[in-house]
């Protein structure tokens, strides 16, 4: 089995760097590099599927230790249930994306080189499959970087749009600092430990002193937060994730940030598992804020792609209380709820991929048919993509929580495992799972605002722009991705009850959890500590069908003797127009104007007049609505002025004459000699 | 390696030493080529003798190629230069001739003082040369700094060449013969190309003094 595990993985790996080759060797011919990178990418993540099945199936942990390494960068590959987990998600998600590339690409042929964008996304995919599968810090490093850099290059793949190049150098940079982190934290590690592989480090963490495991845990939430998008480090998710292709969006949105999750759950369940109680609450407090501030910012954002990853954060958030939790549980070794809530996590992870994947490829779809991604412009599409609109709906209602689908149960599990977090502690921490359960409920409130805004406001009433009138339904190959994400988003909620018990021997694996059980019974029905809770699922599913017939029969029963006309809608005299329709804006200004505390929503009306100096006709007047961003305002703005006057100084260093370089260098050879002999 | 060895070893780090001290002084370009020429012939047979000690054909090979590297090629184009472009003045230092030799006197001080006690026991046979070594090393550093002249600075990284070679000798460092040659090929590369370099600037600018140089910049 072993043998045939690493074939899959070699097979793997040499699929994707064929495919980024391959690409740009017919980086002259937009068409076959299209066919060939994507055709590379999905058979490259048919093998990740395949490898990570076979982990998952027959609980075989693949390790590989190439011999020709040299001391610097081992290569140092293991994949745990873990690991094929996460591999698993990417696998499918770049699937699917991947088809569906190959229809959405089109667009580009005479503008953009397909080639070089091929060659990118095939190492993008790669190195994602490799972050996951890494046991060592200083490869884990080498393969993340790769991932930055080739994502980075996805995200200013239009770099004739100024906002892409923008976007693509804060993701740079935030992601550095982030890289920045973990670097730190590693080195820490290593120079207790001596060692940068995850099993030694495993091994002998308990002889690192409390103080440097507070360091390290603050340092890799913050590094791996960032790439996750936890609020305030979240500035470049926003606006990367829109910019780039809307698969690349999908894949970066569904999968990418989850790297940052797969970590955070790698280190502290797994290799330094004795992080204190106050980094479990303050997971907690940050998902929390994560995921009500970004259903909020989503809630008044206009660019539907935005809009969505709004939501990443949001859902970032909510998994994280799930993380929070579990490691709680663990400081009071309550390990059957911690390991309720990590699987909470887990499914929702899952989940979140496989919603938000259909959300961007949805609305890829629609960007693609109407040529802008500004939700105003938009209206009655429904009419002209009704496919692509149930697909929409689908996922819709996924991030909604809505039952039966998947997003509802794996909150219902977040929820549960908060609400057994309030029955067990002292006040303090109870007031902190309390602070999540009502920011996860308001969260779900508001996110189903939210989707019904964004459904709404794109799909229904009548057009508001040439844009939306002239647009096309999506082609096959853009529907088919979609259709089998709405399956799963469907399939995944209706068939839970045999998801949890996989993801609970998953997250048993974890030697922390050796022995520990959620004692599942029959569906959704667990016992813990002292505490069991149940959700029956098809029942709720047979209950939602019975109330829709029911509806439906009765609805028909009462109207049975009415006869049906129709009549045109009272105009008020005129001409009944789109611009009478509500907008996206006024949809959201009631709950915008309830969290103004918040978000500080700033409103500029200009007006015209037909005499300037007779104001009392006017002309035309427009009302602009705008949000503060409060992170750049009081965060970012004076660290860049500090960072930005720092620099200014040191910049007197920099006189242009060699001389004064070489002084520069005597004198750090000089410190340093006198430092190294002290 | 014997007395006598040892004892020559020493007069030749000092040699090498005082060169670089002389050069900080020297104001002609023709004078500080001839002083580098004196300083490899001394490093050359440093060499020679420590490969009669320890009776290496290695060492003796990498000493002749060094020989006709150092001694013969590298002077000779900088000659050329100087008589081609009339380079015959080296550009004033940016300390004065006292405050110049007051700090190579700190850099002496600083050589013998304890912070190099773990590089002088690595050879305790040559433990009185091995602060000349580095204050060569140093002085050499330092002798870039100070001047402002281009062809004076590339002569300044030479001398360090040389030191630091010295340097390695003395505390038994050695490397194979590929490695020796690849370096003293690396080198005769360096002077081409600095050569090279430096006639053009000397064309297009009229001068190698590094600060008007950058004037021209601006």
């Amino acid at each position: 089995m072993g043998l045939l595990l690493q074939k899959e993985f070699f097979i793997l790996a040499g699929i994707f760097v064929l495919g980024s080759i391959g690409s740009l060797l017919f980086r002259r011919n937009n068409n076959m590099a299209n066919w060939w990178a994507n055709s590379c990418a999905a058979l490259g993540s048919l093998f990740g599927i395949l490898l990570s099945g076979n982990v998952l199936l027959y609980n075989n942990i693949y390790t590989l230790q190439l011999p020709l390494t040299f001391s610097l960068l081992p290569v140092n590959v293991k994949i745990d249930m873990l690991s094929a987990f996460f591999i698993l998600i990417i696998s499918v998600v770049s699937l699917l994306s991947s088809i569906y590339a190959i229809g959405y690409m089109r667009q580009f042929y005479k503008e953009y080189n397909l080639g070089l964008f091929g060659f990118f996304y095939n190492f993008f995919i790669l190195s994602m499959i490799l972050v996951a599968s890494a046991n060592n810090a200083l490869y884990f490093l080498f393969v993340w970087e790769i991932m930055s850099l080739t994502s980075y290059f996805l995200v200013i793949f239009e770099h004739k749009h100024k906002e892409s190049i923008k976007a693509g150098f804060l993701y740079f940079i935030m992601t550095h600092i982030a890289t920045g982190g973990i670097l730190l934290a590693f080195l820490i590690l290593y120079s207790f430990l001596g060692s940068f592989d995850f099993d030694v480090i495993r091994e002998n963490v308990s002889s690192l002193p409390s103080f440097w495991i507070s360091i390290v845990s603050l340092l890799m939430l913050a590094g791996f937060g960032t790439k996750a998008g936890i609020i305030p480090l979240h500035i470049w998710l926003p606006k990367a994730h829109p910019a780039a292709p809307s698969q690349v969006s999908a894949i970066m949105s569904g999968v990418m940030i989850k790297t940052g999750i797969l970590m955070l759950i790698r280190l502290f369940f797994d290799v330094i598992p004795i992080t204190p109680l106050w980094f479990g609450l303050l997971i907690i407090i940050v998902g929390a804020i994560s995921s009500l501030l970004g259903v909020l910012y989503a809630i008044s954002e206009h660019d539907i792609k935005k809009l969505l990853a709004y939501h990443s954060v949001e859902n970032i958030g909510i998994i994280l209380l799930g993380v929070g939790s579990s490691l709680v549980f663990l400081s009071f070794d309550l390990k059957s709820l911690a390991l309720l809530a990590l699987v909470a996590a887990l499914f929702h992870t899952m989940n979140h991929a496989i919603f938000k994947s259909l959300l961007f490829l949805g609305a890829g779809s629609v960007v693609l048919a109407t040529r802008t991604r500004n939700i105003e412009e938009y209206g009655g599409l429904i009419k002209i993509m009704p496919q692509t609109a149930l697909f929409f709906l689908v996922g819709a209602i996924s991030i909604s929580a809505l039952p039966p689908f998947n997003g509802f149960v794996s909150e219902w599990l977040t929820f549960q495992a908060l609400f057994l977090g309030v029955m067990q502690f002292d006040i303090f921490t109870k007031g902190v799972f309390i602070f999540g359960i009502a920011s996860l409920a308001l969260t779900g409130g508001l996110a189903a605002a939210c989707f019904v805004k964004a459904f709404g406001i794109t799909f229904l009433a009548k057009p508001r722009s040439q844009k939306s009138e002239n647009a096309k339904e999506s082609s096959l190959l853009l529907r088919l991705p979609m259709a089998v994400l709405s399956l799963a988003c469907l399939a995944l909620g209706v068939f839970s009850i045999f998801v949890i018990p996989y993801l609970e021997s998953l997250a048993g694996s974890l030697s922390i959890f050796a022995g520990i059980s959620l004692v599942l019974v029959e569906g959704i029905t667990f016992h813990t500590q002292n505490n069991s809770s149940s959700l029956a699922i098809i029942p709720v599913l047979i209950a939602l069908l019975l109330t829709f017939v029911f509806s439906f029969i009765f609805f028909n029963w009462i109207s049975r003797r009415q006869k049906e006309k129709i009549y045109s809608t009272w105009d008020c005299g005129g001409n009944l127009t789109p611009r009478m329709e509500i907008t996206a804006t006024s949809f959201s200004r009631s709950i915008v104007m309830i969290f103004s505390g918040i978000l500080k929503p700033t409103k500029q009306i200009n007006r015209e007049y037909d005499d300037s100096n007779i104001k009392y006709f006017t002309k035309s007047s427009t009302v602009s609505l705008r949000m503060n961003d409060l992170y750049n305002k009081y965060l970012y703005c004076p660290i860049s002025n500090f960072v930005y006057k720092i620099a200014n100084f040191l910049r007197r260093i920099q006189c242009g004459i060699v001389n004064f370089y070489l002084l520069y260098i005597l004198i750090t050879i000089v410190i340093l000699l006198i430092l190294v002999t002290r | 390696m014997d007395y006598s060895i040892l004892q020559f070893l020493f007069f030749a780090e000092i040699i090498i030493f005082l060169i670089v001290v002389f050069s900080q002084m020297v104001k002609k370009n023709k004078n500080l080529v001839l002083f580098y020429l004196l300083q490899s012939t001394v490093v050359f047979l440093m060499l020679i003798l420590i490969s009669y000690s320890e009776s290496s054909i290695t060492l003796l090979v990498t000493a002749i190629i060094m020989f006709l590297v150092k001694v013969i090629i590298a002077p000779r184009f900088f000659l050329k230069l100087i008589n081609n472009n009339q380079v015959k003045s080296s550009a004033s230092s940016y300390l004065s001739t006292p405050v110049t030799l007051f700090v190579v006197m700190f850099i002496v001080i600083f050589a013998n003082s304890s912070v190099f006690e773990v590089l002088i026991s690595l050879s305790e046979k040559v433990d009185k040369t091995i602060p000349f070594a580095i204050a060569s090393i140093l002085s050499s550093i330092f002798l870039i700094i100070n001047r402002r002249g281009a062809l004076s600075q590339i002569i300044g990284i030479l001398y360090l060449e040389n030191s630091i070679i010295s340097f390695a000798f003395l505390i038994e460092i050695k490397q194979t013969l590929v490695l020796e040659l690849g370096i003293l090929f690396d080198i005769s590369v360096w002077i081409v190309i600095a050569v090279v370099f430096i006639s053009m600037v000397y064309k297009n600018f009229g001068s190698l003094n590094i600060s008007e140089i950058k004037k021209l910049q601006d």
